[in-house]
This record gives structure tokens, C-alpha cells and sequence, in this order.
């Protein structure tokens, strides 16, 4: 009962939360426009405000949850989407994308998702031919994916014109620029995705914290646990940067935060991560579009202003 | 059969480890493996519960092949109970005895309430249910080491292998744990293999040693037939005086080492 009391009242409060995000942002909303189809902000608050709310918060899961996971299978505190070479990964793809003047719709997405595609495979190939790899194979592995993309991003840059230059730039700051509820239709797979398979493989998470030779003693089979949440994890992850681009520092701070309410117990530290991110993501795309309104800066900028100092303190903390 | 292994090898980067091993275990009982640094106590350990690849004719844990089998059914025979030479993260005893419980759970189910009983009986058991609401972090090697004899028991195995228990024990701590094991052993009717460097403790708890030099089987018998046959003198290559007086054996080296 007090479980059910308790659930209630978060939910209460995390849709409270996204609607006051959605009214704010910008000029701030009429509460009316909610519920009155022909209010005069009617248009912009279902048609823009809502689904951008509501993309921000499954990005922002999506990337703390995935941040989860490797922080996890990985025994490190600073493995992520970055240091996995994921979002290099989906960057390449991108700007590759905008060189070749790819343009049809959903173009830079697609591309971006092969990009991760490319990243996860590659770091897979490499882990995969080290005889008797240990659990830093796949992330030294991931390091060196994440340098090679950077130096390809830096010699597409160096390519591009100015406009595309421009372009790319404005695309690796990350951004939710999500029009309607089309796009967050594409999210949801993902979204649905990585929070069916955290609450299956919680236990297995929890007790591969423990170490390789203790969590093989309790029956996790520990490298094909490990190999199949990389490769899902990773293409959740990629659809999530595919769309929104490389949002920084959600995947490390958030679950470092839920750390910090539940030292162990995987369902409720994804659970927490799951709504923290979201909520983070959305609460700094919502300040993203308010700090210079009517300009908007791009909510990776904001992400990482906020994560730089929490990342740099909880480092001197370890 | 409760443990099978015949010509069982184990190669790591092309270096055998072990050399055709073989092991047959029959009855429930307290099992010392000894040998020399590097002799493949370890590897014979990880060998046998599937941990790391080997070659054999016959690996079978309770009449169960060890090859191909899921880990979690493996999990579900024998606890291995490995080294503990990390730092153990600050994780509630209490939830890490919960994690022994993981072989019985299907991917939907989570602990419940049998679990925690199964806990605290045997905290009670093995007189720690103090220690249930500490970390791991802050334990002793003793109270830590009594901890991974909980969790072996609290995993519900007809097998318990434990690499090392006392490396690290006090002489005190380390009659404690070996106390510890024999009356487990005959109060649950387990099947222990515990591989230790104390070959005085070997001779004094287990009902059977097996003894291993350079990957190969030297020895596998009783305390007595061992401590008769001059087969500790054979293993470290130096000259042991082996005392046996009021039940118990004395074993120290009679001269300096060769």
C-alpha cells in the first residue's frame, strides 16, 4: 500500500514536471491551452512543446540508463556512450551524411544510427580476436573506435564547406529539435527496448558488479552477458543519438546520482535513472530554450556546462 | 557420482596447466588440494566447474557434464567460492547472500521473503547474523571469509569448492574456518574441495587430499596414508618432519631448503 501510495505520487509528479516543462520553455504557456482545442497556444503546445518535452525525457532515460548499463558490465564508473566511441560513432555518421548532401527525410538520422552501428561492430571485431580478453578489452577497444571517429568527424570538418561546416557543428552540440509526434514514435522502440531488458538482466547486472570470478561462481555467464548487453545497449543508444545527436555527460551523472539514493539494486537504480535522465534532459532543453529566448542554445551545451563540475567532483570524491 | 573427472588437461596460452587429471568423488566428505605455487590447484578448481575451458574424456558434476551445460545449472551443483584479492564494493552483507540466491530465479522472478529466511537461518548457522547489516567492505578476513561459507550455503549445493579460504587468516581465524568447514560438511552432508597451502591443516580436516605437482596428479588418499608415505617430502622437494601426537599432525621442515 505504501509502495502503491509512493508510485502514485511519483508519477503525479513526473507528469506534473514534463507539463511545467512543456508550459515553460520560451514564452511561458497558457495552462488553458491543455485541454482547449481551439485555445490560440492550442497548435504550439501539442504540436511543438509536448512531443519535444516527451522526446527529451526518453532520450535522457534511454542515455542514463544505457550509461547504466556499461558503467555496469564494465566495473568502471566512466564507461558511457562517449568513452565506448558510440556517439563518435553516430556523429561520423552524420556529418558523413551532410557531406555527401544525403537529404531525403530522416537522412542525418539514418546515417548517424549506421555510424553507431559501425562503431559497436568494430569495437566487437577487435575485442572478439584478443585471445582471453578481460572486461577492459571491449572498453580499451571502444577508446580507440572513439579516437578513430574523432579523427575521421575532423577530417570530414575539414572537407565540408562553411555551410556544412555550420551544420555539423550545430548537429555535435546535440539537440532535441523534434517536430510532432512522429519522431518520438521512432524513440519509443528504443525507449521500450532498453527498459524491458534492464528489468530482465538486473540481477545479472547486480551481481556482475561483484567481479568476473564471484559472478561466475553464482551463474552469470558473464562474457556472453556482457557481449549481448553491449550490442543491445548500444542500438538503443544509437537510436537515441541518431535523433538528438551527441548529448554529453547525461549517461555519466545520472546514474552516478541514482547511485547515490540506491547503492545496489539494478531495478530500482534503471527505474531511477530511467525518469532522472528524462527529467535532466528535459529540464535543461526547457532552460536551453529560456536562457536567451528567443535564441536557443543547444541543450548539449547546457548538459555538459551542468555534468563538467558534478563529473570533476565526484572524481576528486572516488 | 558427485565429482568425475578423467584425463582432465587444461592448456592457457598454449602452456599446459594441467595434465590429465583424474578425480572421482563418491561419497560427500571434506577434500584438501595441495601442491606447490603454479602446481594447477586453482586451474583444477576452475576446471571443474566449467569456469575455464579444459580438455577431458569424462567432466561431470553430480552425474551432470560440465561441457555445454548453462551456467546457472552449473551454479546450481556446486558454489565456488573464488580467491578474493579485490576490494569488495560497500554492499550490505544481507543483499550479497541475496545474489547466491540468483541459480534458483528465472529472468521475471525476483528474492522474496524465502530467500531472507534461508539468510538469517543460516547467518544463525554459522553464528553471523550481526554481520548481516554490515558492508563487505568493512569486514575482516575472518568475518569475510565466514560470509563466503554463508553464501556457498545459502546457494543451496550438493558441492562447495573454495579456492584458498585462508590465505590471508590469522592461525586463529584459520582454525576457525577450518573448524567451520568440518562441521558443516557433517551437518549438511556437503562435498567440500578446498584448495590450501596449510598442509599441517589438510592432514588435521579433510577426510581425503589430493595432491598436485606441475599439473599432475602426485597424490589422492587419506591424511594418514599421505602423512606415511613420505608424498609432502615429494612435493616440495625438501625433508618435512611429520609428527602425529594426540590425534593431531605436526608437520615443519627438517632442514633448509635444498
Amino acid at each position: 500500500m505504501k509502495h502503491k501510495g509512493l508510485l502514485i505520487g511519483s508519477l503525479l509528479l513526473l507528469f506534473s514536471l514534463l507539463a511545467l516543462f512543456a508550459l515553460a520553455g520560451g514564452r511561458f504557456l497558457s495552462l488553458a491551452a491543455f485541454w482547449t482545442p481551439g485555445h490560440s497556444q492550442w497548435a504550439l503546445l501539442w504540436g511543438l512543446r509536448i512531443p519535444r518535452v516527451l522526446a527529451a525525457f526518453l532520450v535522457g532515460g534511454i542515455l542514463a540508463s544505457g550509461g547504466l548499463i556499461f558503467q555496469s558490465i564494465f566495473k568502471n564508473d566512466l564507461a558511457s556512450p562517449f568513452t565506448l566511441g558510440i556517439a563518435s560513432g553516430a556523429s561520423c555518421g552524420a556529418l558523413l551524411g551532410l557531406t555527401i548532401k544525403m537529404i531525403f527525410p530522416g537522412a542525418t538520422a539514418l546515417f548517424a544510427f549506421g555510424g553507431a552501428l559501425i562503431s559497436v561492430l568494430l569495437v566487437l571485431a577487435v575485442a572478439s580476436r584478443v585471445p582471453h580478453g578481460s572486461v577492459s578489452t571491449i572498453l580499451l577497444a571502444g577508446i580507440a573506435v572513439n579516437f578513430f571517429f574523432g579523427a575521421v568527424i575532423l577530417f570530414l570538418q575539414y572537407l565540408s564547406s562553411a555551410g556544412d561546416l555550420a551544420l555539423s557543428l550545430r548537429w555535435m552540440m546535440g539537440g532535441i529539435d523534434i517536430y510532432g509526434f512522429h519522431d518520438l514514435l521512432i524513440l519509443l522502440p528504443f525507449y521500450a527496448g532498453i527498459a524491458v531488458m534492464t528489468f530482465l538482466f538486473a540481477g545479472h547486472l547486480d551481481i556482475l558488479r561483484l567481479g568476473e570470478e564471484l559472478a561466475l561462481g553464482k551463474g552469470v555467464s558473464v562474457k556472453k552477458t556482457r557481449t549481448w548487453l553491449f550490442i543491445w545497449t548500444s542500438l538503443f543508444i544509437a537510436g537515441a543519438v541518431s535523433l538528438a545527436g551527441p548529448i554529453g555527460f547525461v549517461g555519466i551523472i545520472i546514474p552516478h546520482l541514482a547511485k547515490l539514493f540506491f547503492p545496489w539494486g539494478h531495478r530500482r537504480l534503471f527505474l531511477l535513472s530511467l525518469a532522472g535522465g528524462g527529467l535532466f534532459l528535459a529540464f535543461t532543453d526547457t532552460l536551453a530554450r529560456t536562457l536567451f529566448y528567443p535564441a536557443e542554445l543547444p541543450v548539449g551545451v547546457l548538459t555538459a556546462a551542468i555534468g563538467v563540475p558534478f563529473f570533476l567532483f565526484k572524481l576528486i570524491k572516488r | 557420482m558427485l565429482i568425475e573427472a578423467r584425463s582432465l588437461s587444461v592448456e592457457i596460452n598454449t602452456v599446459p596447466i594441467l595434465k590429465e587429471v583424474d578425480l572421482a568423488v563418491a561419497e560427500p566428505g571434506l577434500l584438501a588440494v595441495v601442491g606447490p605455487n603454479g602446481s594447477g590447484k586453482t586451474t583444477l578448481l576452475r576446471a571443474l566447474t566449467g569456469i575455464l575451458p579444459s580438455q577431458s574424456e569424462t567432466l561431470s558434476l553430480c552425474g551432470e557434464a560440465v561441457e555445454g551445460a548453462p551456467r546457472k545449472r552449473i551454479a546450481a551443483l556446486v558454489s565456488y567460492i573464488p580467491q578474493i584479492k579485490e576490494t569488495l564494493p560497500a554492499l550490505e552483507v544481507r543483499h550479497f547472500l541475496l545474489f547466491s540466491r540468483f541459480p534458483k530465479k528465472s529472468f521475471l522472478s525476483s528474492y522474496g521473503r524465502e530467500d531472507y529466511r534461508i539468510i538469517d537461518e543460516t547467518a544463525g548457522l554459522l553464528d553471523c547474523r550481526e554481520l548481516l547489516s554490515r558492508t563487505l567492505d568493512t569486514l575482516s578476513g575472518g568475518e569475510l571469509q565466514r560470509v563466503m561459507i554463508a553464501s556457498a550455503l545459502v546457494q543451496e549445493t550438493p558441492l562447495i569448492m573454495l579456492d584458498e579460504p585462508t590465505a590471508f587468516l590469522d592461525p586463529n581465524h584459520r582454525i576457525e574456518i577450518f573448524g567451520l568447514l568440518r562441521r558443516i560438511q557433517k551437518e549438511a552432508g556437503k562435498t567440500i574441495l578446498l584448495v590450501t597451502h596449510f598442509i599441517e591443516y589438510a592432514l588435521n580436516y579433510a577426510r581425503r587430499i589430493v595432491a598436485l605437482k606441475e599439473g599432475r596428479l602426485l597424490f589422492d588418499g587419506e591424511p594418514d596414508e599421505m602423512a606415511r608415505q613420505g608424498v609432502i617430502d615429494a612435493l616440495y622437494e625438501m625433508h618435512f618432519n611429520v609428527m602425529h601426537h594426540d590425534k593431531r599432525y605436526f608437520v615443519y621442515p627438517a632442514e633448509e631448503k635444498r
